[in-house]
């Protein structure tokens, strides 16, 4: 067994720096704590801080070395660095760099806790400019002590309920004084948010409390804006829950939870004490557990896609002895008729037989081909920073289809990606738009970049006809107006490349269109 | 020309073996370092082999574990030479027990003396100092990520004795000793254990540095025997208890590679606690670690593989830096067949150390490692 199929190195790393944290009394002591941390956690070669753009600690090289690696990040008898860069507050960032292999979306994730965990105690180290911390060091211990209690609660990944209901509960207990509760989308409408876990609001009360559409009230706008928000004089804001509104709720407020890449809820606390106003460590504490409730979420999703991905190879593999017997048992068929009946058969039947064995050959190696690619598909290749019209170009070109295709003005920006997985992927969706576009559709390719999320979609005329949505992605499966030689794995593979670059590939039909859309992290 | 020379014997005085190790190593050519590694007491040891090198840089190690010779004989003393246009300085740093940073950071100052191109730093240790993480830790930071790091903490041996390290004419315990080496050629770094994680996690509770007092709520003790499955004689004594832990070992995940492994070293069976080789985190998860006699033989090749592969060239020499426990897994004809096999010439020389800990980081920034093989590759 692996223990890195159900266990995220991020678990490790923050119990032990909030820990050592906990212990510092000085600014550079925080920094060279949290760079030791960062540099261990990722294996990283080289970490530093930077304020203000200052570079302010650094760890495996001088500050000036640090400044140099900023603008070339090459290492004498290292190599080229891959540079992360993780914002601390509003003027703060920690950098990380690494020699031996490109960083991922959980290097990414790790070094976001790290970033994190640093904000809280920097809540509780005096500064330069500060006399005094601004935390009472209890009050960051009880902090410290919830969350070491939660990060190995979360990697042993017990039950989700009892750990959702453990991050609201300790909530209570950093933040004194409050009530608060967890609220994710509403699988079933996700413009609304549900609530999943509370801790001192009476469940009698629950059908006042239980839904909030996204952008409304405190903790749906954490949703949409995806910030901290602070709600204060709640009882004569308007834009509240009436609920906690009547019975005079003081303050409020609420931080994004995310899973993987997507805001998918909120953690709120709030207040009825009057005149109670939450203190700059409180916010951080607060951003600080719906970080970890993000960690437990994403967990369980890995833990749930670990088991899928186990069930579809299983598939794969029954398809697979399936689809290459069938055209392996016509060619040795004809290949064997042929030398069995030489004598007998005309010229043209001879033809016939060996075109149809060479057809079933080619069936045979295009079949192999797409296995070995889907195989190497979850490997990580190296990003690059381009531009994303290039990309697009690349990939329209790269086809026979140009004529059917049109590509709308990509925006400017460069963006950050494996762009040889990111090619391939939309490779496959205008191959399989073009299949399926009938006569004369034309097929229509086009991308954006929103926050940290790039998204193409490919587009062609027509429907998805009986086929669930979901069910395009599964291997072997084609649509039934498919024309050419395509057996069914191309979409298949698309998404799992999607899934190995931290992403995901989606499909929906509306208005007689059929629309693939690709949604990747992509730093700009 | 850069040459090296490895030289071992077996005497029942020291200082003979010290002589005749040196001039088998050296030949009568004049060295730019020389390295000694003895499993017999280090002073006599370093004495004979003092009469022989004259007054050049020269660090060394003990070893209760033994030490690896060329051939796979068995020596009291092997002494390994460098020569031919090595840059090199050497410095140490002491009371590594009290002050771990000032002491790595004495030690790690001989970077300073060598301005080739290529450096790395060769350092020699106590594991009975309790402060092994710290001390490398403190080389890390000032020589910084562009400097490979490579050696070990000598191996005690399951009964605990000492270990003591050379520098020059001086003999020193808790200290660490280092050899800075420049070259106009990169040098190549490789470790590799073998280890694989296996069975169900135990959540580390209460620990202190590196003794560990609870394993999945429970004393630390009970539930680190109850997992490997111990005989009931182990905690009979406490040699016995060491061997048992050294081939033991527990581990945790890392996102890419081999799992980091946690050594036991010793337990106190009246407080029921677990002492590691290094400070253990607060709150992880650890598994144990198993592997096999082929899991381990095939990291030394792996190791070798990527300390050779790292340098222009077949190498002028090699320095292996082994884990005690490997011995007990490994029988001593198929590692020495192991190596021959990995080695890219039969002329290279071969001289290693019985370790508890081993030192290796070329990048990234791990450099503390247990139960693993570490080799450095000379260009």
């Amino acid at each position: 067994m692996n223990g890195d199929d159900h266990f995220d190195v991020t678990g490790q790393v923050l119990p032990s720096l909030l820990e050592a944290l906990h212990e510092v009394r000085s600014l550079p002591a925080a920094y060279a704590t949290t760079l030791q941390h960062l540099l261990d956690a990722l294996d990283a070669d080289v970490a530093w801080v930077s304020r203000d753009r200052d570079i302010v600690a650094a760890l495996g090289v001088s500050r000036s070395e640090a400044e140099a690696l900023r603008q070339d990040p090459v290492l004498a008898d290292c190599g080229r660095l891959d540079l992360l860069a993780v914002g601390v507050g509003s003027d703060m960032t920690l950098y990380a760099g690494r020699s031996t292999r490109p960083f991922d979306t959980r290097d990414r994730r790790t070094g976001r806790a790290v970033g994190r965990a640093l904000a809280v105690a920097l809540a509780g180290t005096p500064s330069q400019e500060q006399e005094q911390a601004v935390v009472e060091p209890s009050q960051l211990s009880t902090m410290v002590q919830h969350l070491c209690t939660l990060v190995p609660r979360i990697a042993r990944t017990e039950q989700m309920q009892t750990t959702l209901d453990a991050i609201t509960a300790s909530a209570v207990e950093v933040i004194p004084g409050s009530v608060c509760g967890l609220r994710l989308l509403d699988p079933a409408d996700p413009s609304y948010l549900i609530t999943v876990s509370t801790h001192g609001v009476p469940t009698t009360d629950e059908p006042a409390w239980e839904r909030l559409p996204i952008g409304h009230g405190v903790g749906g706008r954490a949703v949409t804006e995806v910030r901290l928000v602070i709600q204060r004089d709640y009882s004569l804001a308007s834009d509240t829950v009436p609920y906690f509104r009547q019975r005079r709720l003081e303050v409020a407020m609420s931080a994004p939870v995310r899973e993987a890449h997507r805001t998918i809820g909120s953690l709120t606390v709030g207040s009825y004490e009057p005149g109670r106003d939450y203190s700059a460590f409180e916010e951080q504490a607060l951003v600080a557990l719906a970080e970890l409730t993000s960690l437990a979420l994403t967990d369980a999703q890995r833990h749930r896609e670990a088991v899928e991905a186990r069930r579809s190879r299983e598939m794969l593999l029954a398809e697979v002895s399936h689809e290459l017997k069938t055209p392996l048992s016509v060619l040795l068929g004809a290949v064997a008729t042929v030398r069995r009946h030489a004598a007998r058969l005309t010229v043209d039947e001879r033809d016939e037989l060996l075109e149809s064995a060479l057809a079933r050959g080619r069936d045979l190696e295009r079949l192999i081909d797409q296995l070995l690619q889907s195989s190497r598909s979850e490997l990580a290749g190296s990003s690059e920073r381009v531009r994303l019209a290039q990309v697009l170009e690349q990939a329209v070109h790269a086809s026979t289809w140009g004529a059917h295709v049109e590509v709308a003005p990509a925006p400017a920006d460069e963006v950050v990606i494996d762009v040889a997985a990111v090619r391939s992927i939309v490779e496959s969706l205008i191959a399989n738009a073009v299949r399926h576009r009938g006569e004369e559709g034309l097929v229509r390719v086009q991308a954006a970049l929103a926050g940290d999320t790039l998204r193409v979609s490919v587009s062609n005329p027509g429907t998805l006809g009986e086929l669930e949505p979901e069910r395009v992605f599964e291997p072997f499966v084609r649509g039934r107006d498919a024309t050419g030689h395509g057996v069914g794995l191309g979409l298949f593979i698309a998404r799992r490349q999607a899934r190995a670059l931290g992403g995901d590939l989606e499909v929906r039909e509306a208005y007689g269109q059929v629309t693939f859309t690709l949604a990747l992290p992509a730093d700009g | 020309m850069r040459w090296t020379g490895a030289g071992q014997a077996a005497h029942e005085d020291p200082r003979l073996a010290g002589s005749a190790a040196a001039e088998q190593a050296l030949g009568g050519r004049d060295a730019d370092l020389v390295v000694v590694f003895a499993a017999t007491p280090l002073s006599d040891a370093l004495a004979g082999v003092r009469r022989v090198v004259g007054p050049v840089p020269l660090v060394g190690c003990s070893s209760a574990g033994g030490v690896l010779t060329q051939l796979g004989e068995a020596a009291d003393v092997v002494v390994a030479g460098l020569g031919g246009g090595y840059e090199v300085a050497t410095a140490f740093g002491a009371d590594v027990s009290h002050a771990p940073g000032d002491a790595s950071r004495a030690a790690a100052a001989a970077l300073d003396r060598v301005g080739s191109r290529h450096r790395i730093l060769l350092l020699l240790g106590d594991p009975a100092t309790g402060k092994t993480s710290a001390a490398v830790r403190g080389v890390q930071a000032r020589a910084g990520a562009a400097v490979p790091l490579v050696g070990g903490f000598g191996s005690a041996g399951f009964g605990h004795r000492g270990v003591v390290q050379a520098h020059a004419h001086e003999v020193l315990d808790d200290a660490l000793v280092a050899a800075a080496i420049g070259a106009p050629a990169p040098f190549g770094v490789g470790v590799a254990h073998g280890w694989h994680m296996a069975g169900s996690p135990l959540v580390v509770g209460e620990r202190t540095g590196a003794e560990i007092v609870t394993l999945d709520d429970e004393p630390a003790l009970d539930a680190y025997l109850a997992t490997s499955d111990a005989p009931g004689s182990v905690l009979d004594d406490l040699a016995g208890f060491a061997r048992w832990a050294s081939v033991h070992p527990l581990g945790l995940p890392r996102r890419h590679g081999e799992p980091r492994v946690i050594s036991v070293v010793d337990a106190d069976p009246r407080a029921r606690t677990l002492r590691c080789a290094s400070d253990v985190p607060r709150d992880v998860l650890t598994w144990p670690l198993v592997t096999d006699a082929d899991a381990v033989a095939a990291a030394g090749r792996r190791a070798l593989a990527a300390a050779v592969g790292a340098i222009d060239g077949p190498p002028v020499g090699l320095l292996t830096f082994e884990a005690l426990s490997r011995r007990q897994l490994l029988d001593d004809v198929r590692r020495d067949a192991d190596l021959d096999q990995t080695a890219p010439a039969s002329a290279v020389p071969l001289a290693g150390l019985h370790t508890d800990a081993e030192i290796a980081r070329a990048c990234g920034s791990h450099a503390l490692h247990h139960c693993s093989i570490a080799v450095l590759a000379l260009p």
